[in-house]
């Protein structure tokens, strides 16, 4: 009976929650931070430089390069309305999306017309609508 | 840091209530109590359409924390604290460990950021509960219809710092996860003696913590296991309480009010179900919101009945990919398959009431899989092992119970006199039996 115990001790104990302390924990946070969002690389740098220059409660299309699949894109989308929750996110799929007031890109493409660049990067582009 | 005293402070008169209390497990409940007031605090607010912000939730909560303490005044008897040993400073370190993990950045799982983080971020930057973003079909896999304590005790952390930021939000894992082991350790004293009570604390210190950082499986976790020990115990009017926070926390835990009724069935304890049904008022009315907003859980899309007609006629995809994606490892099942053998009369007898719980809840959560409208593979893979660890602790502590007449020396008279000083009955009647009511409870 005891042995059963111990066994069932055995199978919860988790050894990282000791031997954790020995990591070099500043190369792992910078990795894990970048973890939720390693499948679209810069798109974590991108969402946060993008945020300081979006007025709260804009209107942004997320946009990607149209060889991204579906799939890619909906990974990206979920993470990027996360970073950038104090606005207001649209996909590129909705049909009627209304007066969108940025355009957020990732990696490179030109601003739509009636919008010019405000910023880029490496990662990607910001543009705002044209007065 | 704040935040965290703050949701205790919130929580201590009502933590206060209720009977005699030793200080860890008053600290432990005074912070899921406090969750759930700031949290119903907060929900309140958004339905009646006050803008949130610090002071009125600071103005609101300390007006419940006043006049629960005020109320509490009368039932302020606080035991002698347990003693602490060798083998607490071991915990301590797993607890310091676990820690150190929960806190190295802001939480990174997947589920945080698509469901309980976004949704937390999106009200505090809406200074309330966005409808227009939970309506919106394009944020779906957000899943608007899950109960809101975690994100709401996420919005707690940012409206007292003043900003939105991530960075330590880890530390809601642990002060759930520290929670509920002080309350666990008090109860395991008393059952147990001191010296098998730390013992045990330790082992199970990382199935009572959960390892998914920023997911309302801690929160979940804390207030099933002490919503289920008072229960287990006869004191349904506060487990209610708890297990009502508990399905303001999750589905699963909606589920698991059932689950302890139909246990207390199984053990005729019909004059409960009452007061154990107070429990669903606590996510009512965040569940008649869901409604009103059109918010359907994704289980319950139309042709439920075709879907599990068909799984239950050809259950093997749901058994082959369970088989691949195991939860747990072979020596804690293998642990309780042998505990099961030898303890099966007092499984079945003094502890039919966890048992029949445990088993129910089970059956719940793996009768999701035969109505679920997603791939099976998918779905088990990501959710499998992380809905079974919400049972772990309470199996681990069934095994315990259970298994606690075979643990060798397990107390001196002493040790028990001075481990039941804080709940024995006035009387000095000691019970055998979980299922005898105890002072608590008629404290109430």
């Amino acid at each position: 009976m005891l042995l059963a115990l111990i066994a069932m001790a055995v199978g919860a104990f988790q050894p990282f929650y000791l031997t954790g302390w020995r990591q070099d924990w500043s190369t792992v946070e910078a990795m894990l931070t970048e973890l939720p969002f390693r499948k679209v690389p810069g798109l974590r740098s991108l969402c946060v430089e993008a945020d300081r220059r979006i007025p709260a409660g804009a209107r942004v299309l997320f946009a990607m390069p149209p060889d991204v699949s579906v799939e890619g894109y909906d990974y990206a989308f979920g993470r990027a309305h996360y970073l950038l929750a104090g606005k207001e996110l649209v996909p590129r799929s909705q049909r009627s999306p209304g007066r969108i007031d940025y355009v957020l890109c990732w990696n490179r493409c030109a601003p739509p017309p009636g919008f010019a660049l405000v910023w880029e990067s490496r990662e990607g582009s910001l543009a705002r609508r044209t007065p | 840091m704040i935040a965290t005293v703050f949701l205790v402070v919130a929580g201590l008169g009502l933590a206060l209530r209720g009977g005699q209390r030793r200080i860890a497990t008053v600290l432990g409940e005074a912070y899921l109590l406090g969750a759930g007031v700031a949290s119903l605090v907060l929900l309140a607010f958004s339905m009646a359409g006050v803008p949130w912000s610090r002071g009125a939730l600071l103005g609101a909560v300390a007006v419940v924390a006043a006049a629960s303490l005020i109320g509490a005044r009368r039932s302020i008897t606080v035991p002698p604290p347990t003693r602490w040993n060798a083998v607490d400073l071991f915990t301590l370190a797993l607890v310091a460990g676990y820690s150190r993990l929960a806190l190295f950045s802001m939480p990174i799982e997947v589920d945080y950021i698509f469901m309980w983080g976004v949704k937390a971020k999106k009200f505090f930057h809406a200074r309330g509960v966005d409808w227009s973003y939970l309506e919106n079909p394009v944020n779906i896999g957000s899943h608007p219809d899950y109960p809101q304590l975690v994100p709401f005790v996420f919005d707690v952390h940012a409206l007292l710092s003043g900003a939105w930021d991530d960075r330590w939000l880890g530390a809601v894992n642990v002060a759930f996860g520290v929670a509920a082991l002080l309350i666990v350790r008090d109860v395991l004293v008393e059952e147990l003696g001191q010296p098998w009570a730390v013992v045990t604390c330790a082992a199970i210190m990382p199935l009572v913590f959960s390892p998914y950082m920023g997911m309302a499986e801690a929160a979940l976790i804390a207030y099933s296991l002490t919503g289920l020990l008072y229960l287990r115990r006869g004191n349904t009017g506060r487990a209610a309480l708890f297990l009502g926070l508990g399905a303001f926390t999750k589905n699963e835990g909606l589920a698991l009010i059932v689950a302890a009724g139909l246990a207390l069935a199984a053990v005729r304890r019909w004059r409960e179900l009452p007061k154990l049904a107070l429990a669903f008022l606590i996510p009512l009315p965040w569940l008649i919101l869901r409604a009103v907003h059109d918010m359907p859980t994704d289980l319950m899309e139309s042709g439920i009945l075709q879907r599990f007609l068909a799984k239950i006629a050809d259950p093997s995809p749901i058994l082959e990919a369970m088989s691949r994606h195991p939860a747990g490892n072979i020596w804690f099942w293998g642990g309780t398959v042998v505990v099961l053998l030898l303890c099966h009369r007092r499984i079945l007898g003094a502890e039919r009431f966890l048992t029949v719980t445990i088993a129910v809840q089970f059956a719940f959560l793996v009768a999701a899989y035969f109505v679920t409208p997603k791939d099976i593979e998918w779905h088990v893979r990501w959710s499998w092992e992380r809905v079974i660890r919400q049972l772990m602790p309470l199996v681990a502590l069934l095994a315990v119970f259970a298994g606690r007449d075979f643990l060798p020396a397990r107390t001196s008279s002493s040790e028990a006199d001075d481990a039941h000083g804080a709940s024995e009955p006035a009387s000095g009647r000691r019970s055998t039996s979980p299922q005898a009511p105890e002072v608590a409870s008629q404290a109430e």
